[in-house]
């Protein structure tokens, strides 16, 4: 119960905290601290029975890998609690010491004096880097980069966190001011292409997504959302700002929090997605000024925007969760994992030659390590290619490592920047893969999914989904979630779902309609994938007419349909995981496994928890003439309105001369004539 | 300035109205009965001359529109494509030849689609590839191209452009056609591909398509990446997807070098596409010095020369003679269906000294795609209804202009007639719909029995007449129907398919000017079949065979005019054409209407008007305002009869002497015009030599029959004809017209009784 005493202060102050701002919470706080006393109890009585299943050879820093609930079961809602069993652990206790000792070492060096005195212990704060690099069987390579700042520091807390180090300030302001529990936010610009590069690292869709959990302290979701996006709007210089209440969803299964505390309220949940937006240099830089080495040393040299820019996909993320420190979680800190995932093209990078190195990738070698890193490594994914058949590394390496990586047992060449041998005599380091042949077939990737508006006119349509599920003999269930923008009026009840031309009944709807102007569909549906099947999706629409105001700059260019997320729980079975027998070096393991998407930790390894992310749609809604021909018709119209209303008019109308009114004696008079029958005076 | 003027005309014209307010003395124009009539009478009298003049005026108009300075040049109005420069630097068209040759050798090794090669060849340069096959029975052989069972395959590559989400897409096809056709086409498509895939400043993705079977592959192919099912044809349905298509270009080559590069623009239903995609390849060829023409014909400068203008008029008439047969005219046709801008680019080899290589192309195509790269939007700002009378100039289609506005007559319909014309409304329908049905039923004669229409009209109408027989009333009421059928059916068919709404009305009108049922029979009927729809086809097989400087024989001409028709039929069933059913369902019933009031068979029914005209009357002595009675005038022969003093007795008259015909059963042919004859009070005493009060039943030409009504009906009234006013005397008309059994009567000097000239 030690973690549950530890918590208690820092829930107290905390709820001070929002007392002092809100002046609401009074009633709440002792209730709500009562209720994260329950929560911390039982994990820490989960942690002693999750010991079991403790991995040996994690890696030093231990990181938590939180994923409270399956999809399946968040989608029935029933069970919370039995799923917390199914936590896995990484870590040792050695590695922990040494982690300190570091950590220790390292403040030494800049140790700005000037700390004031304060009740919190010292914040101990880790950075590494690590580059992994994949070749591709298309040829192509993929770059996947990751800095990882840990801090052992309470942003909730009631002292304002004032000293930064590793951990960028700006971040550090934006959880402690809107209560931010996790944050995650990435900018695409390009569609991963599953059918020739397989599953990657860290999936995110095209254009912006944002999705965070606020704290339960937080009374305003909503309004918190909208200052908060905007403020991210201004850190990461992206039109975040365009998030409001037409693209948010607050989906009911599809995310958990990833890091530790399992609340699975969703109504402090945001997701929001914009398509449309264009990532580019100006959101690369602010995301490279929070790293502690800038562009300046270590791997951040190699992103230069020129080149990366210069690629057939380029993603960058950031991610802010709240991690244990150790494996009783006594401590937590928190972890922000920024992630920048690039892929160059073999025809247009590459000049069609199958042979890359990091100068012909970034334009840039290696000279040295970042100088803050704990850890600074590259790792080749020599997965395909174990024996060096399929291509040669140069400068060789004996250092390897084998990982999961997504359901995947993969092998790894190590290089390690903080070894002066490292770089050689020549005192940098200039990777080269060559590939030895060059076939490239299209992979056959388990689990993929298309989507596409059917028909023609501008009237109706049908957005038709397609998830193959090409395992030979397993099925999966997967949790879809679609949003769809009010201006397309979803016929619910056409909603369709076919496997192999069977119906194919989801075990979970969630359905929230749209309402106009104010917030889209929300579609949650639970399916189980057959086997070596295609499962089609299909639901009718019809086009919104818009307000004039309403439309775009360019509407005739198309309105963009957010793209649908699928995600699942991904196990293969037939792998045994021989820890002991290994010859590789269980120490050396990229972070890419200790997933930064959501993972999902089986029991056993070899599950895992993927999502899939769909290409958005580009509907054309019927739009007005905007041009010169509009108004010369409206002119026209209006001409031969008025020329041929006043003609009409003077040629029809027929005037009469009115008689001056009778008087009353006359009117008596016609009166009494017209009951008599004779004709009125 | 502007103001200025419009104020100053502003003040003109107020101060004019005012005058003309102030000099009309509060009256409307029209409200004024005598102005109206007038008025009415003028149309009507001059109804001939003013649909005459209206036809001549459109028809003259519509030729002048290929007068070049009646036309506007084109130019380009997306700003995406027009400010913006792009290289064009593609530099392999030897090598794209090359490939051409290696597909044409496994194209004939295969016998048809190298599936196999393509796919292997589209991803060894860099595509994502996919195919797709597609089978479909015709619903009768097809034998200008000998197919009857279709099965087939299409491959296609797409180019991911780097770092878009596959929103959107362009397509670059090439049909695969059998014979040594278009291998050059698929080499440079291939070529293309192989060099856009190694740019980077692509945005869209570039889809590039080999389809076999030309239309067919191509509808399966659109079918399938729309998801959309019209035709019943089965495809496998597709793998991979580029989001929504902006733009597509279909590619024909046949030859290693060419002289020009003809724009084909007509697709199905006779759709266009955007003008910016004809003013795209116009600013190509300009930029890069390639021939360019369009409906094969280069564009001529001596426009003011008389051979310059009949040239324009040539290719203008081209476009309209492609564009009203609806089909689509390249494999670009059918994605104008779907919102996609498309056109068909062929290679034309002539004998021509200056020739162009395929590299050239393959930089016209390289900056083609790369100004649709740049585009933000669709193309939606240029025209998308118009005419070209070459490649530079063209006529916007704005309002279409009508040419049957004249014809509609001022008549009105009476309520009996209404359930009347049903029954030969009803018939002419069934019989289109026959017409539609029936070849499609009976496939394996079907061919032989096409061209049925005028038969089955001569035939079907036979029965239809007499059934559709009626009053003369019937005839005009059938008339203005089928008259205001015309003009909504031709003004809707101009919104969709302007080309074909003209040539429909170019034929149509006249016959919906001149028929009625006292017109000379066989010269009409000879004049109608002339000008019935399945004749206008077999002109237009004709004319457009002159306008493409190959005059055919009169058999060959037959020939090709009973293909045509199969191919109309097959273009709607496979394609969704819609002339077919649109000639077959609606315009030919509406011309066997007018074939029916040819032959209108008279068939008289009794009836009694004699109380409303009485009611009617009273009232009108009452001294009811104008138009502001309760009591509906009698109507005759579709018009009401008018207020006016002279008027209504009139129509009064006319209304008995119908009643009175009627009555006695005359046959049609002795029936009288009688709105064509004034009819006139006789004024009192007679200044004129009339004929006594007993002339009327002893005048010789009266017909008996109608004698005899007209004698009980002055029983009924209680007036025999010795009571008749002696101070009324029967005139002769004034009109001098003296029609069979022509006769005067009058009667009746009290009220009720009505007075009535029968000529």
């Amino acid at each position: 119960m030690e973690a549950a005493d530890w918590f208690i202060p820092r829930v107290t102050r905390n709820a001070e905290v929002n007392h002092r701002r809100k002046r609401k919470m009074a009633v709440h706080s002792c209730s709500y601290s009562a209720l994260l006393l329950i929560i911390c109890s039982v994990s820490v009585f989960i942690f002693a029975d999750s010991q079991d299943t403790t991995l040996s050879g994690g890696h030093h820093a231990a990181a938590v890998e939180d994923n409270p609930q399956a999809a399946t079961e968040a989608a029935a809602k029933t069970s919370e609690q039995p799923a917390v069993e199914e936590r896995s652990w990484e870590a040792t206790e050695v590695e922990e010491a040494t982690l300190h000792e570091a950590a220790a070492d390292k403040r030494d060096t800049p140790a700005p004096e000037t700390e004031a005195p304060s009740p919190i212990p010292q914040p101990k704060d880790d950075f590494q880097e690590e580059l992994v690099i994949r070749p591709l069987h298309s040829g192509d390579i993929y770059a996947s980069f990751q800095f990882r700042t840990l801090w052992e520091t309470d942003f909730m807390s009631g002292n304002k966190v004032s000293h930064y180090r590793l951990f960028p300030k700006s971040l550090g302001q934006v959880i402690s001011k809107f209560s931010v529990r996790e944050l995650h936010i990435s900018f695409t610009q390009g569609y991963w292409r599953t059918m020739q590069w397989g599953q990657p690292f860290q999936p995110a869709p095209p254009g912006a997504e944002l999705w965070v959990w606020f704290q339960d302290s937080v009374t305003d979701v909503d309004g918190t959302w909208k200052e908060l996006t905007n403020v991210l709007s201004g850190i990461f210089c992206a039109s975040l700002n365009f998030i409001d209440s037409t693209n948010t969803v607050q989906p009911s299964a599809s995310f958990k929090p990833l890091g530790i505390g399992n609340v699975t309220d969703h109504r402090f949940l945001r997701y929001a997605t914009l398509p449309l937006e264009i990532v580019c240099t100006e959101n690369l830089t602010p995301w490279k000024k929070l790293l502690p080495c800038g562009s300046k040393a270590g791997l951040t040299v190699l992103l230069k925007s020129e080149k990366l820019f210069h690629s057939s996909f380029h993603s960058q993320a950031v991610h802010i969760r709240p991690v244990c420190q150790d494996w009783q979680c006594k401590t937590t800190s928190w972890e922000l994992r920024q992630t920048l995932n690039v892929v160059f093209d073999l025809h247009t990078s590459g000049q069609g030659k199958r042979e890359w190195s990091l100068f012909k990738m970034f334009s840039r070698t290696l000279t040295e390590a970042c100088p803050l890193a704990s850890s600074s490594k590259i790792y080749i994914d020599i997965t395909d290619d174990p024996q060096g058949e399929l291509f040669e590394l140069s400068p060789a390496t004996p250092l390897l490592s084998q990982a999961m990586v997504l359901g995947d047992r993969r092998t790894f060449s190590v290089y390690d920047l903080t070894q002066p041998v490292t770089f050689g005599t020549v005192r940098s380091l200039n990777l080269l893969i060559r590939w030895k042949s060059s076939e490239g077939d299209m992979l056959r990737p388990l689990l993929h999914a298309e989507r596409y508006v059917a028909g023609y006119g501008l009237q109706t349509g049908e957005i038709h989904t397609l998830m193959y599920n090409n395992h030979p003999y397993r099925s999966f269930p997967v949790l879809l979630l679609d949003t769809v923008p009010w201006y397309l009026r979803l016929y619910i009840h056409t909603l369709t779902v076919t496997s192999k031309g069977k119906d194919n009944k989801p075990s979970y709807i969630h359905y929230q309609p749209s309402k106009d102007r104010l917030r889209p569909h929300l579609l949650e549906m639970l399916i189980q994938l057959p086997p070596n099947s295609v499962t089609e999706v299909t639901v009718e629409f019809e086009r919104a007419l818009l307000k004039w105001t309403e439309y775009t700059p360019d509407p005739n260019h198309g309105f963009y349909v957010g793209n649908q997320l699928s995600c699942t729980e991904h196990c293969r079975h037939g792998y045994k995981h021989n820890d002991g027998s290994s010859t590789f070096q269980q120490l050396e393991r990229p972070m890419i496994t200790f997933s930064i998407s959501p993972s999902f930790p089986c029991k056993e390894e070899s599950s895992f928890f993927v999502r899939v992310y769909t290409e958005p749609l580009l509907v054309n809604l019927p739009t007005p003439d905007f041009s010169m021909p509009y108004n010369v018709i409206c002119l026209t119209c209006t001409v031969v309105a008025v020329g041929y209303g006043s003609l009409y008019n003077l040629l029809t109308r027929s005037f009469q001369i009115e008689e001056p009114s009778p008087g009353l004696a006359k009117r008596l008079a016609n009166i009494i004539r017209k009951m008599r029958g004779v004709p009125p005076l | 300035m502007q103001v200025d003027v419009t104020g100053f005309k502003l003040e003109r014209a107020s101060s004019v109205s005012g005058n003309f307010v102030a000099t009309d003395n509060n009256m409307g124009l029209l409200s004024d009965p005598n102005r109206r009539r007038a008025l009415i009478s003028l149309l009507t009298r001059l109804n001939a001359p003013i649909c005459v003049v209206c036809y001549m005026a459109g028809v003259a108009w519509f030729m002048g529109l290929a007068f070049e300075p009646f036309t506007l040049r084109t130019y380009m109005s997306e700003n995406a494509m027009g400010s913006t420069m792009v290289e064009e630097r593609f530099p392999a068209g030897e090598k794209a030849l090359a490939t051409g040759r290696e597909f044409a050798a496994h194209k004939k090794k295969a016998g048809g689609m190298p599936v196999d090669w393509l796919v292997k060849t589209m991803q060894s340069r860099g595509l994502e590839v996919f195919t797709q096959r597609f089978s479909r029975t015709l619903p009768f052989p097809d034998e200008n191209k000998e197919r009857y069972m279709v099965k087939g395959t299409n491959v296609y590559g797409i180019l991911r452009a780097p770092r878009a989400s596959r929103t959107e897409a362009l397509v670059l096809s090439a049909p695969c056609t059998p014979g040594d056709n278009n291998n050059q086409a698929v080499g440079l498509l291939l070529g293309l591909a192989q060099y856009f895939r190694s740019q980077v400043f692509w945005a869209k993705d570039i889809i590039f398509l080999v389809n076999e079977h030309d239309l067919i592959g191509m509808q399966a192919w659109l079918e399938s990446y729309h998801h959309t099912n019209t035709t019943g044809m089965d495809w496998s349905p597709l793998q991979g997807r580029g989001g929504s298509i902006q733009a597509a270009l279909s590619l024909e080559l046949s030859s290693d070098v060419i002289t020009s590069l003809d724009l084909v623009l007509e697709g199905l239903n006779g759709q266009l596409p955007n003008l910016d995609l004809a003013n795209l390849f116009y600013a190509f060829c300009q930029k890069i010095g390639v021939l360019c023409t369009t409906q094969g014909k280069l564009q001529r400068n001596d426009w003011d020369s008389v051979s310059g203008y009949s040239h324009a008029v040539q290719t203008m008439m081209l476009m309209v003679m492609k564009q009203a047969s609806g089909r689509s005219w390249g494999d670009h046709g059918l994605f104008l269906r779907y919102h996609i801008e498309a056109a068909t680019i062929k290679g034309i080899n002539s004998f021509r000294q200056y020739k162009t290589d395929i590299t050239t192309i393959g930089r016209l195509m390289e900056g083609m795609y790369r100004k649709l790269n740049n585009l933000l939007e669709r193309l939606h700002q240029s025209y998308f209804f118009y005419l070209m009378p070459s490649l530079s100039h063209f006529v916007s289609i704005a309002p279409p202009p009508r040419t049957e506005d004249g014809v509609v007559d001022p008549e009105q319909m009476s309520s009996p007639g209404v359930l009347s014309v049903l029954t030969p409304l009803v018939i002419s329908h069934l019989t289109g719909v026959a017409l539609y049905t029936l070849p499609i039923r009976f496939q394996e004669m079907a061919v032989e029995h096409f061209p049925v229409s005028e038969t089955e009209a001569v035939v079907l109408t036979a029965i239809a007449a007499p059934v559709g027989g009626g009053t003369e009333q019937g005839w005009k009421v059938l008339k203005l129907v089928a008259v205001l059928y015309l003009a909504v059916l031709l003004g809707c068919t101009a919104l969709i398919n302007f080309s074909l709404g003209f040539i429909l009305a170019i034929t149509l009108v006249p016959v919906a000017a001149f028929v009625t049922p006292h017109v000379p029979k066989f010269l009409s009927a000879f004049v109608m079949i002339v000008l019935s729809p399945a004749c206008t086809l077999l002109f237009s097989v004709f004319f457009f065979q002159e306008l493409q400087e190959m005059p055919i024989s009169f058999l060959d001409g037959w020939m090709l005019y009973l293909s045509v028709i199969s191919q109309g039929i097959l273009d709607h069933c496979l394609y969704g054409s819609l002339v077919y059913p649109l000639i077959a369902l609606l315009v030919y019933p509406c011309w066997l209407i007018f074939w029916n009031i040819l032959f209108w068979k008279f068939v008289f029914t009794g009836g009694n008007v004699n109380d409303s005209l009485t009611h009617w009357r009273d009232w009108k002595r009452r001294g009811c305002g104008f138009g502001q009675s309760a009591v509906t005038p009698p109507v005759l022969g579709g018009g009401a009869v008018s207020w006016g003093e002279r008027g209504g007795e009139e129509g009064a008259l006319q209304v008995l002497l119908e009643q009175l015909a009627g009555d006695a059963g005359l046959p049609g042919g002795d029936q009288v015009e009688v709105r064509r004859v004034p009819v006139l009070l006789h004024p009192v005493g007679g200044q004129r030599p009339g004929l006594g009060a007993q002339a009327l039943t002893d005048h010789p030409a009266l017909h008996p029959r109608v004698e005899t009504v007209l004698q009980k009906h002055l029983k009924n009234q209680g007036v025999g004809s010795k009571h008749l006013n002696p101070q009324h005397s029967f005139l002769p008309s004034q009109s001098g017209r003296v029609l069979r059994g022509g006769l005067s009567i009058a009667c009746f000097n009290r009220p009720g009784e009505l007075q009535a000239e029968l000529l």
